[in-house]
């Protein structure tokens, strides 16, 4: 898998990626769903991370914030040209699912490389005037062995998925960003 | 990577010669083997091997307790005999059905199959099995057959990667051998397997058993497991002629309390792993048979229950409360029986059960991660 | 201290002239903001290169060497290493038997950055973040402070290498394909090296090299490589 990062990194770097400013003040994420940054971020277009937005402070081999917003009831995850057929999908979304599910979910998509998931604290937390859930994780990165720290904050809003979720290396980065992540997670308004 | 090489059998031959059907008394372990010299395709791939060992000691999935592994070290040693100093075992946190020797006497022991085998015979005889294919440098010769075609690419999926069982759709280190290595490699290791006084039927058992959880899996379900045991196929054929050795073999060891003693601080965070994998169907042939094996263990009726309520299809969910309930009866049961019961018994609505079942979680277990999350449950219920 | 070459000069006066805050528009791309060099006979700690060596078959697949790997690292040090006095440090080798957690994770944090620094930093211009102004601005944090406790070193160099290198089959191939209007890609040769401040952890310079160069296995090649990958390395004036 080390050698994929570096093929795919050589490759990236021949190629013409996008990366643009995020400016701090409020960010539209979609029609149902926007946040306010007080700092500027980096927002990154990776097509593998689809459907989510992706944001960066370090680099996306360092740090990564995934925004979902609109996944609907049968949505999966991650880009559905990744799955050669209907029935083979997975990571996907049901909006029955409870929110120890929703953390399984992300669980799931996360260690699909083999990587090593903690769910260390999961509990109740309202985003958006709404009944939604923060989840604290730990991952060992497979491609590197990197030890990676991670927050998401989940809700459901007319059975759609709407989550923010950050990771970064739990040596100097996680911390660094946390309080930023946090406060961006409080600004988040679901429609 | 899933090979299904047929040859003749002309080139075992030699080999059957010295490892002759039924006659397990005359097995002889030669002397350890020298290091190959680095510039031989075998010396490469030695110290391929040696690349990977070294990774795999770093590795997050490696179970580091050194009693547990001196336990397994000396399984692998009576079995062994002069290439135990060579044989070093690796057990692995990875939840499918697996154990490899490479070339250089690495040799990986995967939870999966921890969590299956029924005793220590059981173990010895996949352990023998492995061990057959290094004894008899089966390896190698692939190697040669491989290379010309496509590199080493086949090593990857064979030994290296704990990385390969990564995604679920990829074999859980998905090569075959020849049916004619196989059938040596069946033939030395229930050889070695009875000479240390060992009862050679137990190595048949395991594969039965786990032909049980084949036949249960679905189509979508048999991703990895599937293809990892088509690697080590079962034909009627293959399965007579383990049953017809065993008979002529002696041995009669079993320890089948010693396994579970040994085995038993690993036991629930493996339950856990296997109920992860989300493949209902096999997850329930294989605790249908563990909880059929052990009636009262209260870990494999919570496990068994688990699985029904996350399938959560027809009748599930009282499947599950009863195994649930089964497991409280058992004694010692784990605290998310209780948590298990109250997520079933919120879906109904039944809103004093599922308080009563959350509360008795939180008492059992109150730094769970999600003890928050419950504690809203249960406001949730009062209001 | 002021750098008087004519490069920076003319820097200097753009910055009277039209004001620029950031020391970055004159600071070179390998340096980060306010480092200009080391000073002399600062301490440096060799971290364990980090380095894998690998064949591409015919049929496109790679295949890792472990002894090309053993001795590319082994050579690579001893160059290093025999660049004291130009350089005007003192290297400290760091006694690693690949089983410290700490020196394997600070490693591990290394690669991830330096494969960011490589693509947004030193990528096209369509891969820069925004946020970083255009300087080398990554620091690995006071994490590194417990490498300094223990060896008393200024600054650590770190080295990051992968190198394939085709099998003659597939060299055969490739000219065969070249008759025929047609390529294969050939061998990959990626290299970074940072130097960190033990102090902070801020990576104060960065190099990278992105096609090949020399041939690491065997001491020529390497030689090749280094002084490319080490021209600008920030010597004390």
């Amino acid at each position: 898998m080390k050698k994929l990062i570096f093929i795919l990194l050589v490759g990236l770097l021949s190629a013409c990626a996008n990366v643009v400013k995020v400016e701090s003040g409020e960010f539209k994420v979609s029609d149902h769903m926007s946040i306010t940054l007080s700092g500027a971020w980096n927002q990154l277009k990776v097509p593998t991370l689809k459907p989510a937005i992706v944001w960066s402070m370090e680099g996306v081999t360092v740090d990564q914030l995934l925004i979902y917003s609109d996944i609907k009831d049968g949505d999966t995850l991650v880009p559905n040209s990744l799955f050669d057929s209907e029935k083979n999908k997975k990571f996907i979304f049901h909006s029955s699912m409870d929110f120890s599910q929703i953390a399984s979910l992300f669980e799931a998509k996360f260690t699909a490389d083999g990587s090593i998931f903690n769910l260390d604290k999961i509990e109740p937390k309202v985003i958006s005037k709404q009944k939604g859930v923060k989840f604290e994780f730990s991952l060992i990165r497979k491609t590197d062995n990197v030890k990676i720290q991670g927050i998401a904050y989940c809700v459901v809003s007319n059975n759609q998925l709407y989550a923010l979720i950050y990771q970064a290396p739990k040596l100097t980065f996680f911390k660094r960003y946390e309080n930023s992540v946090e406060n961006m997670a409080s600004t988040i308004v679901v429609r | 990577m899933n090979r299904r090489h047929l040859m003749s059998g002309l080139a075992s031959s030699v080999l059957m010669s010295s490892f002759p059907i039924g006659a397990a008394e005359q097995v002889s372990i030669d002397s350890r083997y020298e290091r190959p010299s680095k510039d031989s395709d075998e010396g490469s791939l030695w110290g391929y091997m040696d690349h990977e060992e070294d990774k795999l000691k770093k590795s997050p999935f490696l179970i580091r307790d050194s009693q547990f592994k001196n336990y397994l070290s000396s399984i692998a040693c009576k079995l062994g005999g002069a290439h135990c100093p060579d044989i070093r075992v690796y057990p692995l946190m990875v939840p499918f059905f697996n154990a490899n020797m490479a070339p250089n006497g690495m040799m990986q022991i995967w939870s999966g199959l921890m969590l299956r085998v029924d005793n220590e015979a059981q173990l010895a005889g996949v352990l023998g099995h492995e061990i057959g294919h290094y004894l008899a440098r089966h390896s190698i010769q692939h190697l040669r057959d491989a290379k010309s075609r496509s590199g080493l690419g086949f090593v990857t999926g064979l030994f290296g990667a704990v990385g390969a069982i990564a995604s679920l759709g990829l074999a859980a280190g998905g090569f075959a051998y020849s049916r004619e290595n196989e059938t040596a490699a069946d033939e030395i290791g229930i050889s070695l397997l009875s000479k240390a006084g060992y009862d050679p039927n137990e190595f048949a058992n395991v594969w039965e058993n786990l032909q049980i959880e084949i036949k249960a899996s679905t189509e979508g379900e048999n991703s990895g497991f599937q293809q990892l045991f088509s690697t080590h196929p079962l034909p009627k054929d293959r399965q007579d002629n383990l049953r017809r050795i065993a008979l002529l073999s002696p041995g009669s060891v079993k320890n089948e309390e010693l396994w579970q003693d040994n085995i038993s601080p690993y036991l629930r965070i493996w339950l856990k792993d296997e109920v992860k994998r989300n493949k209902f169907e096999s997850s329930l042939a294989l605790f249908n048979r563990l909880v059929q094996r052990e009636k009262n263990k209260s870990e494999y009726l919570f496990s068994r229950g688990e699985v029904y309520r996350l399938r959560n299809k027809g009748d599930d969910f009282q499947f599950a409360i009863n195994d649930y309930k089964a497991a409280v009866l058992a004694g010692n049961e784990p605290a998310e029986v209780h948590k298990g019961l109250g997520l079933i018994y919120k879906s109904k609505g039944d809103k004093d059960l599922a308080k009563a079942s959350f509360l008795t979680f939180l008492a059992k277990e109150p730094q769970a991660s999600d003890s928050l999350l419950i504690k809203s449950y249960i406001e949730e219920l009062e209001s | 201290m002021i750098i008087l070459n004519p490069f920076f000069r003319i820097c200097i006066l753009f910055f009277f002239y039209f004001g620029f805050s950031s020391t970055g528009f004159c600071q070179s791309k390998n340096l980060a903001p306010n480092f200009f060099g080391l000073k002399s006979q600062s301490s440096v700690l060799l971290m364990p290169i980090d380095i894998e060596l690998s064949e591409i078959s015919l049929g496109g697949v790679m295949e890792p060497k472990t002894d090309w790997t053993e001795a590319a690292s082994k050579l690579i040090s001893a160059n290093v290493t025999s660049r004291q006095s130009v350089f005007k440090v003192k290297f400290i080798d760091l006694v690693d038997d690949g089983q410290n957690d700490e020196v394997n994770d600070i490693n591990a944090l290394h690669a991830a950055i330096s494969q960011s620094i490589g693509l947004h930093h030193f990528g096209v211009s369509g891969n820069a973040l925004p946020t970083k102004l255009g300087n080398l601005d990554w620091s690995l944090g006071e994490v590194v402070q417990g490498l300094r406790g223990k060896t008393n070193a200024d600054y650590a160099l770190f080295f990051w290498v992968r190198d394939t290198y085709s099998s003659s089959e597939r060299k055969m191939a490739t000219v065969a394909l070249a008759l025929l209007g047609r390529s294969l890609q050939g061998g990959l040769q990626v290299a970074y090296s940072s130097l960190v401040d033990l102090k902070t952890g801020q990576i104060v310079w960065f190099n990278l090299i992105k096609k090949p160069d020399g041939d690491l296995r065997n001491p020529g090649g390497v030689s090749i490589t280094l002084d490319n990958l080490l021209s600008n390395f920030p010597i004390a004036q």
